[in-house]
């Protein structure tokens, strides 16, 4: 393939940046007046492909700005990007009028948890005379917390998909594709909101299609990953010896705490007898409980009884096998679950006047006041405020909290 | 005032407020008249007074200084023993203010330390004895380790009776102008089991939507399942509609943000209300329990779950 179109198309100049004006702004008054300033850095945050790294780019190329920038490919962990950045938040660059260190995806570091990475990164902030720049898709991340403190927090909005459209149309225009119009519709549903997914479908469409139509897109389809899991699913659920059961999985890239909940929602959409259905839970749920002790201990020699118990046990739990097409469903309700679980751990971080008037401790704090909070804001908005007020939240508080359960 | 919790505005600040405690408030009591007390290890139950009981004794025994003289940690959020040791170090380097010799060190939740942490304690609680009395507070002070347990005056902290949290709730009811029913009194109890912190919570959520408090605005404002929600899931399951109980469950855990741990438990409380008979309950009891305990070693929640389900319908299976 030629050079990645989200390369050749990212924006050169600040004016070709699809509705980020006001991030724009703030980062542009950031970096101009950053010797006055009283936060140390920025922290950009919103969801994949609408432009955070872009932005930066492309107003560093309007003030002519160079940008010193450590991305999650690079080999890092927080101790080597002191070593690598010490020396560039002091000194001054050749050609251009000034510098830009952007750290990019600071959520994806490793080893960013413990105390010394994060005081390495924190010390560069401290050191550099040059706007330092961070881009992460979750701000609230409880690992950025310290980050947060030392930083502006500057918010780039999901694009609707209009804004999607205008951005595939000039791609489309100087590459002279063909496209119908109800294709370029599917595909920018396909990339919820996420520009940079949009053009690498429509890239890797274009390499394969002269005319790409809607069943170009369709066959795009699930991604890979999705497709094996069912397979691997179907070929478990029907086998009847502990080989076969187990087989499927090994070539799966996939670790087996994240394919259990695949089998979880799929026992009953493949079993119908209840007798069935009891027995491949009970061995289920002896696997997870294996997996765990082993996790505990770090015995991972001990892995393959784990699995086999999971898997040969699920697929033999049956008396005889079912002879019927199982559409296989994907594992919904762990990850909203999940999901559920993570939106009320990030509130109880913002907690803190709560916790210091309760003498309590996070987890009574976060099974009485917070759900009840939330509870309250999803029956009457109304009321839940005036609670929210009560436990002591500021107002900008409280609109992330109810912007954040509307995903609940 | 709007930033109110009653549940701290209507926190005891006298010992002698502290209600359904009475045998361990007396001794509570001469500690603070004579100015002197051992360390203490309060065990028991959540939200029956065992934190109040350690505030009172700090406002009784330095009034307006008490915050200086009090240290508060928690031995689930402020992780490690060696933040602990930090903070105390910290704090017991000066002497205390006022004409008490010496200071308090609360230590909350004592039990979810480890055996290793609780000998470090031990030693740590030793080594500040000379200007320092520690508090500590667990719910099983078998979980606290011997030697702990042999250097503090232990105090069992009761479950509250019905009639001590309708009382408080009441005297709460009356100073906040509500009217408050007999049944509502009642679902605050099923749904709190005595915990005065999770009882007094709900009622301030309720007096938010009306002065009359019914048991159905209770049942609104608390997050938890109703009964109702839990039973009709069990017959359900019971009753072979294993795929229908499955999905009404995890909506409930949804809706309601409960997490597996909270879920096993009001089910078992709900299977005593199963048309089955005496013998079923007891073998269904005896599952619950297993999973249960699973749920403890580790294991996923949800597949616990499904199997418990799964175990009711095979259970509903008539010869």
């Amino acid at each position: 393939m030629d050079v990645p179109w989200i390369k050749r198309y990212s924006p050169k100049h600040i004016n070709e940046i699809i509705n980020q004006s006001e991030a724009i702004g703030k980062i542009k008054d950031f970096i101009e007046n950053y010797s006055n300033s009283n936060k140390r850095a920025l922290l950009l945050y919103g969801p994949p492909g609408v432009g955070k790294t872009s932005s930066v780019y492309a107003i560093a190329n309007d003030l002519n700005y160079e940008v010193i920038e450590l991305n999650a490919s690079d080999e890092r962990n927080a101790g080597i990007i002191y070593k690598r950045l010490s020396e560039s938040v002091k000194g001054k660059p050749f050609l251009k009028k000034g510098r830009i260190i952007l750290i990019d995806e600071i959520d994806g570091i490793s080893g960013f948890q413990d105390k010394g990475g994060i005081l390495a990164i924190l010390k560069i902030c401290k050191e550099s005379i040059w706007p330092v720049i961070f881009t992460a898709n979750d701000a609230w991340d409880q690992r950025l917390r310290s980050i947060r403190e030392i930083s502006e927090l500057v918010e780039f909005k999901k694009l609707s998909n209009t804004e999607i459209i205008r951005g595939l149309r000039r791609i489309i225009a100087s590459e002279k594709i063909n496209i119908d119009e109800n294709a370029l519709k599917l595909l920018v549903e396909r990339s919820q909101g996420d520009l940079r997914s949009a053009i690498n479908d429509l890239q890797t469409l274009s390499s394969m299609n002269k005319k790409i139509s809607s069943e170009d897109i369709e066959a795009l389809g699930y991604r890979e990953r999705e497709t094996n899991i069912f397979r691997a699913l179907g070929q478990m659920f029907k086998a009847s010896t502990i080989f076969s059961a187990t087989m499927p999985f090994v070539d799966l890239d996939m670790d087996p705490k994240d394919i259990e909940p695949w089998i979880e929602e799929n026992i009953p959409n493949e079993y119908d007898n209840i007798k069935d259905i009891y027995n491949a839970y009970d061995w289920l749920s002896i696997g997870t409980l294996f997996y765990n002790r082993i996790f505990e201990r770090q015995y991972w020699e001990l892995l393959k009884y784990a699995t086999t118990i999971m898997y040969a046990g699920v697929a033999l739990a049956k008396e005889k096998r079912y002879n019927k097409f199982t559409r296989y469903r994907m594992p919904n309700y762990i990850r909203k679950l999940s999901q559920n679980k993570e939106i009320r751990s990030k509130i109880l971080e913002l907690s803190k006047n709560l916790k210091k008037k309760v003498h309590s401790s996070n987890k009574r704090i976060r099974d009485i006041y917070i759900n009840t909070l939330i509870n309250l804001l999803e029956k009457d908005p109304e009321i839940g405020e005036e609670y929210a007020k009560k436990l002591g939240f500021e107002d900008s508080e409280i609109s992330y909290i109810k912007q954040s359960i509307k995903k609940l | 005032m709007s930033y109110e919790i009653w549940t701290e505005k209507y926190r005891p600040k006298k010992l002698d407020d502290i209600k359904g405690q009475e045998d361990i408030i007396k001794h509570l009591k001469a500690f603070v008249s004579n100015k002197n007390m051992p360390h203490l290890l309060f065990s028991g139950p959540a939200g029956v007074g065992k934190t109040t009981a350690a505030l009172a004794i700090a406002n009784e025994l330095y009034g307006d200084h008490w915050e200086q003289n009090v240290l508060i940690l928690n031995a689930s959020d402020d992780r490690g023993i060696d933040i602990i040791r930090e903070k105390v170090k910290e704090f017991a380097r000066t002497k205390s203010i006022g004409d008490v010799p010496f200071k308090i060190i609360f230590l909350d939740e004592a039990d979810a330390m480890t055996r290793d942490a609780q000998q470090a304690l031990r030693r740590i609680m030793e080594e500040y004895a000379g200007n320092t009395r520690f508090i500590l507070s667990c719910n099983y002070s078998s979980k606290i380790i011997e030697p702990i347990q042999s250097r503090t005056v232990v105090f069992r902290f009761k479950e509250l009776s019905k009639e001590s949290v309708f009382d408080i709730l009441k005297s709460i009811a009356d100073k906040e102008q509500l009217n408050i029913s007999e049944d509502s009194l009642e679902a605050i109890y099923y749904i709190s089991e005595g915990d005065m912190r999770k009882s007094i919570n709900i009622l301030q959520a309720a007096a938010l939507y009306s002065k009359d408090i019914t048991p159905d605005l209770i049942y609104d404002v608390s997050s938890v399942a109703k009964p109702k929600e839990i039973q009709e899931i069990l017959n359900l399951a019971y009753n072979g509609e294993f795929n229908n109980a499955r999905g009404k469950l995890l909506d409930l855990m949804l809706k309601y943000g409960l997490a597996g741990e909270d879920i096993i438990k009001f089910i078992s409380k709900e299977v005593n209300s199963m048309k089955i008979s005496e013998k079923e309950k007891l073998e269904i009891i005896y599952y619950i329990g297993e999973v249960e305990y699973r749920l403890l070693e580790g294991s996923d929640p949800l597949v616990q779950l499904d199997s418990l389900l799964a175990y009711l319908g095979l259970k509903g299976i008539k010869e």
